[in-house]
């Protein structure tokens, strides 16, 4: 069974970038892969200032990253890049953390002006970790993430349609995506009509 | 400041009429408004089909050498692209392959860019800005990024952006001096 590590830039725990994750989360699980989530509040402070490479907490990131075949970042796009809580996680991971991975990078931001964030500022930094391959992320703003009467979070059609398509993508670069498939003809035709490329 | 100022504008619309020509002769017509000024405008459209075709400076046409040395002798650059591909257009970049890396040392640039959404407004910071970062260039804080919905008919018709590129001129003003009061002759020869 695939594994997939979540990583949350969200310093709260009602944001819409975790709401996003979530639900990419919820999309992954459904298809039989593992998820193992991590947000700030897994560590101590002095752990992830310091990056303390032999606290236990940081010891299960490093294992769960590790044995994962995919990452899945979410940050809220601050100051015109990845939020500084976001960087405290991966600053956490060894050299080369992610040579072996498919990541995924999901992102919100008060308007469409920042959605380069993830291209330019994000997207580096993944490199920089050797990301076996980075698919397209997915960029939300206020107008197309709200919060429903329930406490969930709402996509816009266009948003959760371009999340589909971004995690068939995803599952499809998994080194071991194992039977995980959205939908394997759907797939194969956005791959036909070249909607998509893997 | 009584002598003009030497500013020199590149835009990078390849055709006319073009939204990249509106925003940079706005940005120009603000700087009038404040300061005595002389002009050089170079129209990528222009001098595109030489300019391509050249891959050394002794392979450039006469007209287009004096434009890259009016560049390499500005007091302001006013650099305009459209996005392509989420960056500047490849010509754009080609003529400034042209100017000598030290010739733009703490010269005030100031950066613009027009696109079809504000999906492309961070091409300001994260690719106008890095190259003259490495030209060593003053680029200046505020950058004016134009989405296609705030022109109508190639012509500005946005308020915000209007207040933008005031914005961005106000704050240039304080910077702007004349080059050799600034410069290094070293760098001038």
């Amino acid at each position: 069974m695939p594994t997939v590590v979540t990583l949350s830039g969200s310093p709260s725990s009602r944001s819409r970038s975790q709401g996003l994750l979530n639900h990419a989360a919820g999309r992954l699980a459904a298809q039989g892969i593992e998820i193992q989530p991590f947000t700030l509040a897994d560590f101590p402070a002095d752990a992830l200032v310091f990056a303390h490479f032999d606290h236990p907490a940081v010891q299960r990131l490093h294992q769960a990253v590790a044995h994962a075949d995919g990452l899945v970042v979410a940050t809220p796009v601050y100051k015109a890049a990845y939020s500084g809580a976001l960087k405290l996680l991966l600053d956490l991971l060894p050299e080369r953390a992610l040579s072996h991975h498919a990541v995924l990078p999901l992102a919100t931001g008060g308007s469409n002006a920042h959605m380069l964030a993830v291209d330019y500022a994000l997207q580096p930094v993944l490199a920089a970790l050797k990301a076996r391959h980075i698919v397209g992320g997915v960029y939300g703003t206020d107008q197309e993430l709200s919060w429903g009467e329930d406490g969930a979070l709402q996509l816009a059609p266009n948003i959760a349609e371009r999340l589909e398509d971004v995690l068939a993508r995803f599952i499809a670069h998994l080194p071991n995506p194992g039977r995980a498939q959205l939908d394997p003809n759907a797939l194969h035709d956005r791959v036909r009509i070249a909607a998509i490329s893997v | 400041m009584s002598k003009k100022l030497n500013v020199v504008a590149v835009t990078g619309s390849l055709q006319r009429p073009s939204r990249t020509l509106a925003l940079t002769e706005a940005i120009l017509a603000q700087l009038t408004e404040h300061i005595p000024v002389e002009i050089r405008l170079i129209e990528l459209g222009e001098i595109g089909p030489s300019l391509a075709g050249a891959l050394r400076r002794d392979q450039l046409p006469v007209s287009v050498a004096e434009d890259i040395r009016a560049i390499e002798t500005a007091d302001l650059l006013v650099v305009a692209t459209p996005v392509y591909r989420a960056s500047f257009t490849g010509l754009f970049k080609h003529l400034f392959d042209f100017v000598h890396h030290e010739a733009l040392t703490n010269v005030p640039v100031l950066l613009a860019a027009t696109g079809g959404s504000d999906r492309h407004a961070l091409v300001i910071d994260h690719q106008l800005r890095p190259l003259f970062s490495f030209f060593q260039a003053l680029t200046l804080p505020v950058g004016v990024y134009g989405a296609e919905r705030e022109f109508s008919d190639y012509r500005i018709a946005d308020d915000a952006l209007r207040a933008r590129i005031a914005l961005a001129v106000k704050r240039a003003l304080p910077l702007l001096s004349h080059r050799d009061a600034a410069i290094p002759a070293a760098v001038a020869a």
